[in-house]
């Protein structure tokens, strides 16, 4: 359970799925390859926390399953966001940069500021 | 929103199942080809690619059961396995669950039984539409320290208009009896004389036609009165037309214009309620201002709580005490919540009681603790491969718990039914001012609580065996079944021993000091005998064909005499006489002025009073200790006299010889000529009061209360009385024939049933204590079997393992006995309102009490013991 090893922040999985699948509908080894690539190599996410994510994810609503023919001519099950996923998101986007810009000002704060 | 979702996607997943799973498989070999083209565009072969792609992905099983873990759903299904489980579990060893289940549903089933009559009685709501906010006003008398004491008529009046924090209040007279006179024999009825704004009042509504108004409160007229539902379907037959029915009273015509609710009650059960001003106390301007017999409720305003309305009474009480210093100086008004009126007396009682079954549960739980131990023990190896299979610990403890539970609930059901079972007797604790709308019955409150504790109880004594299972897989996997046991278990276990001795001795304690008590009552003496004694009621009969023969005072002087010697003439009975009222109930009061002091009014002592006929001290076996008693020389034209008893002797007369004082009681003079013994007249456990005795002659009543003492059992002499009385008059109405000893025994009943469940309650403890006890030394010995294998293989003689195995479990019970002990000294303070005639630390029970635990405790652990003694150390240490 949970994102193991897989150098995500707890938590933030939902988010970052959310986001990939915000530029377009993706099926779930896609995910995890995009994941990996967008940032660089530094998120690794295996498939023991993708799929509970992705089904997690579908109970809320937020994404939808269907069935397509894959670019390399597989079935495959894509991931589209939902309206409400979309709400999700910029609700999430918002708060994680509230929450990052407090703890950069945290970090930088120096004695004499506090 | 989401939550509803959530739910609705767990239900369609354990509804589709099996799509689902087909589902994820798919998506799951879809990734893993994905993953392999990848490779394969990469530069790998095929079958390399495969196998790295599935590498990489790691157990399909175990993502799968990750995703299913994800909704609540998963819960649930692995809660209903561990639940089939552990029934198949129980199943397996149904002796084990048997010994479980009965021991739980005993300490359940107390619980639940005595907190339906606390529901009953403190917890439900009165059945009153202002329940919330009924309050009693009662006089609060500073001369004689009386807190409960009637009001007059004009202090009424008063609170009515003046008072800013009540929404309204209510009169109501004393219990009234009157005689329905319809019927073929007359019927007593009981009545109450009320306000008319007393259902507004209580907030309650008649359930046919209303109640009398403001403007038929008046006297003289036919009255119009309202009637009690079970006075309407049993005497006048459920009548569809008795809106409007005249019906005819010894005080005169009424009109019935409602009935009242099936099952409404307030005070007393009474069957009519008649417009105050018709009562004859108000009908003499005199007696009207002076005469303290009502009792008000009043109804606070929304929001204002009981200190609110006592400071303000407390105010209006002091503006009449300055306005009318000769009738209500020395007065105030003591506001009691009408819930504690009702309850007050029953309370505290309740509360040991619920203590009590408390520890009993505790007991039980730690009894079942004890049996899980050793059942753990034995399924050590089970656990060992469970865990070796993959099973989780907290999966693991979740299936330990979730058998407890199991096992309470089962207990609890059990429960219940025992509950059910005792439900009838519990009912006598129930106060008779609430019978009617509290009976003790199982609700879903007592459902709830039932199932709270059995929940509680099932993780309670489930955890602590849970804990000591198997921290080192290893470790079990290779000894289980002979493993000495870890310090914790054995620790645990002696923490059983120790608590269940130390519960069951505070238990025993106070059923022990409440059978003293309860002894040292049925031993106080009541001041007469009532053995061989028996009481009737007559009501002389009354209207136009009758009032010719017994209107005149000296007619019914006469027709008593002659009743007296008719029954007297009977076969078996020794003496007859009357009074007005008998001991252990109720009470008249009335003030004595003795003549040549000077006692500012409202000062005057007060005392009980009751109008006696010549016989009765001789029939009751009162004692005369000075002067005389009534004779035939008492008439009603000769001077009026007076026969007081010791107390009132003590504190009228202090260090003065009463014979002879004249007393003004009531308007009229009276000279004391004797001086009888003490009577309880409130029951045994209230102090004898003082009181005064006019005689029969000199005003006779129209409804005596007959005494009558016989040779052989009362009982048997009742038709024949009965007939002696109706030979002389057959329109003689006669009630309520009882033995004097049932009288006195009824007033006792309440506690006799209190200390009943407190016996039962601490004999349960006992014997669940010595079984509890007796299990766990079992236990201890089987798992020290390879030890004292050795001992005795290395020369330990029997008695030396026998004294081994009794030490140390004598050592446990005495520390159990010590702490219990000092338990109980500390508790029993509490006990002290529900004790009588009995320091709470009565040093007989405190020595008694251990004695017997000591007893039990050696007999508990004699058995275990002597099977350590004859382990052969061949067969025990082979068995390694």
């Amino acid at each position: 359970m949970g994102e193991k090893g897989s150098g995500v922040v707890q938590g933030t999985l939902d988010m970052l799925i959310l986001k990939t699948l915000a530029l377009e509908p993706m099926h779930g080894y896609g995910i995890g390859v995009r994941l990996e690539q967008i940032s660089g190599g530094a998120l690794q996410v295996n498939p023991g926390s993708l799929f509970p994510a992705f089904r997690r994810l579908e109970r809320e609503g937020w994404i939808r399953g269907e069935w397509r023919s894959s670019e390399n001519n597989r079935r495959a099950r894509y991931y589209l966001l939902t309206d409400s996923g979309r709400k999700k998101l910029k609700a999430e986007t918002r708060e994680w940069e509230a929450q990052t810009a407090a703890i950069a000002r945290v970090l930088r704060a120096r004695l004499g500021e506090v | 929103m989401s939550a509803l979702r959530r739910v609705a996607g767990g239900v369609r997943a354990l509804l589709h199942k099996g799509a689902g799973d087909r589902e994820l498989d798919e998506e799951l070999r879809s990734f893993a080809q994905h993953s392999a083209d990848d490779k394969l565009r990469a530069g790998m072969d095929r079958p390399t690619a495969m196998r790295a792609a599935r590498v990489e992905m790691g157990s399909m099983a175990a993502i799968k059961d990750d995703v299913r873990d994800t909704g609540w759903e998963s819960t649930m299904e692995s809660l209903g396995q561990d639940v089939r489980y552990g029934l198949r579990a129980l199943r397996k060893s149904p002796g084990f669950a048997a010994v479980a289940v009965l021991t739980l549903a005993l300490g359940i089933g107390a619980n639940s039984a005595i907190f339906t009559v606390m529901n009953a009685v403190l917890l439900r709501p009165l059945p009153y539409g202002n329940h919330g906010r009924l309050m009693m006003l009662w006089g609060d008398n500073h001369a004689t320290g009386s807190h409960r004491d009637y009001a007059s008529m004009p202090t009424f009046e008063a609170l009515r208009a003046r008072s800013q924090t009540l929404a309204g209040v209510a009169a109501v007279s004393p219990q009234w009896t009157v005689i329905l006179k319809d019927q073929a024999e007359p019927q007593r009825v009981t009545a109450y004389f009320v306000s008319p704004n007393f259902p507004q009042v209580l907030g309650v509504t008649p359930q046919l036609g209303r109640f009398f108004t403001p403007e038929e409160n008046v006297p003289g007229r036919e009255a119009a009165i309202v009637i009690s539902h079970s006075f309407w379907q049993q005497q006048l037959q459920g009548d569809p037309n008795v809106l409007g029915r005249t019906l005819t009273f010894d005080i005169g015509p009424a009109r019935v214009v409602g009935v009242m609710p099936a099952g409404f009650q307030y005070r007393d059960d009474v069957q009519l309620w008649v417009p105050l001003e018709a009562n004859p106390i108000l009908a003499d301007s005199r007696r009207r201002t002076v005469v303290r017999f009502l009792t008000l409720v009043g109804a606070a305003k929304p929001g204002l709580g009981l200190d609110q309305v006592q400071r303000e009474m407390s105010g209006i009480a002091a503006q009449l005490a300055a306005e009318h210093p000769d009738t209500n100086a020395g007065w105030g008004i003591n506001v009691v919540s009408l819930r504690d009126e009702v309850s007050g007396k029953v309370k505290p009682a309740l509360l040991v009681l619920l203590a009590a079954v408390g520890l009993v549960l505790l007991i039980a739980c730690a009894n079942v603790a004890g049996l899980l131990l050793t059942r753990a023990a034995a399924r050590q190896r089970e656990i060992a491969v469970r865990r070796a299979l993959g099973a989780g610990r907290t999966r693991l403890l979740r299936q330990f718990i979730t058998e407890s539970v199991l096992l309470a609930f089962l207990g609890g059901g059990a429960g219940l039914l025992l509950a059910k079972w005792g439900m009838s007797l519990l009912q006598t604790l129930i106060p008779p001012s609430i019978a009617s709308a509290g009976t003790a019955r199982i609700d879903w409150q007592v459902l709830a609580f039932t199932a709270a504790i059995s929940l509680l109880c099932g993780i309670g004594f489930g955890i602590a065996p849970a804990l000591g299972m198997g921290a080192n897989l290893h470790d079990s996997l290779r000894s289980a079944g002979r493993a000495a046991g870890s310090t914790l278990k054995s620790r645990l276990r002696s923490s059983l021993v120790i608590g269940e001795m130390a519960l069951s001795v505070m238990l025993l304690v106070a059923a022990g000091l409440l059978i003293r008590s309860f002894f040292s009552l049925l031993e106080v003496d009541p001041g007469f005998r009532p053995d061989h004694l028996l009481t009737l009621q007559v009501m002389v009969p009354s209207g136009p064909e009758y009032d010719a023969k017994y209107a005149k005072p000296e007619q019914r002087v006469q027709a008593y005499r002659e009743m007296f010697q008719r029954i007297e003439s009977i076969p078996g009975v020794t003496a007859a006489g009357a009074a007005t009222r008998l001991p252990m109930l109720g009470t008249l009061t009335t003030k004595l002025q003795v003549e040549g002091r000077n006692v500012p009014p409202g000062q005057e002592p007060e005392v009980e009073f009751r109008r006696a006929s010549s016989g009765y001290f001789r029939t009751m076996g009162i004692p005369t200790l000075q002067g005389r008693t009534f004779n035939d020389s008492d008439r009603l034209n000769t001077a009026t006299v007076m026969v007081i008893n010791q107390e009132a002797a003590k504190r009228v007369w202090p260090g003065e010889d009463p014979i002879g004082k004249r007393v003004n009681w009531g308007g009229s003079w009276a000279t004391v000529i004797g001086v009888v013994g003490d009577v309880r007249q409130f029951g045994l456990d209230a102090a004898a009061a003082p009181e005064v005795y006019i005689s029969f002659d000199q005003g006779p009543p129209s409804n005596p209360l007959l005494v009558i003492r016989s040779a052989s059992d009362p009982a048997s002499l009742a038709a024949a009385v009965r007939a002696a009385i109706r030979e002389q008059e057959p329109g003689m109405g006669i009630y309520g024939v009882e033995t004097m000893e049932s009288v006195v025994s009824a007033t006792v009943a309440p506690r006799r049933v209190n200390t009943m469940l407190m016996a039962t309650f601490a004999g349960l403890a006992l014997l669940l204590a010595a079984v509890g006890v007796y299990g766990l030394l079992s236990y201890a010995v089987t798992q020290r079997t390879a030890e004292i294998g050795v001992r005795v293989a290395l020369g330990a003689a029997q008695r030396d393992v026998f004294r081994l195995v009794m030490g140390s479990a004598g050592r446990l019970a005495l520390l159990g006995l010590a702490i219990g002990i000092a338990g109980a000294l500390a508790a029993s303070r509490l006990l002290r309102s529900v004790l009588f005639g009995v320091s709470p630390a009565d040093p007989l029970t405190f020595v008694i009490v251990p004695l017997v635990l000591i007893v039990v405790a050696f007999l508990a652990s004699y058995l275990p013991a002597r099977r350590a003694a004859r382990i052969d150390p061949v067969v025990a240490l082979r068995a390694e």
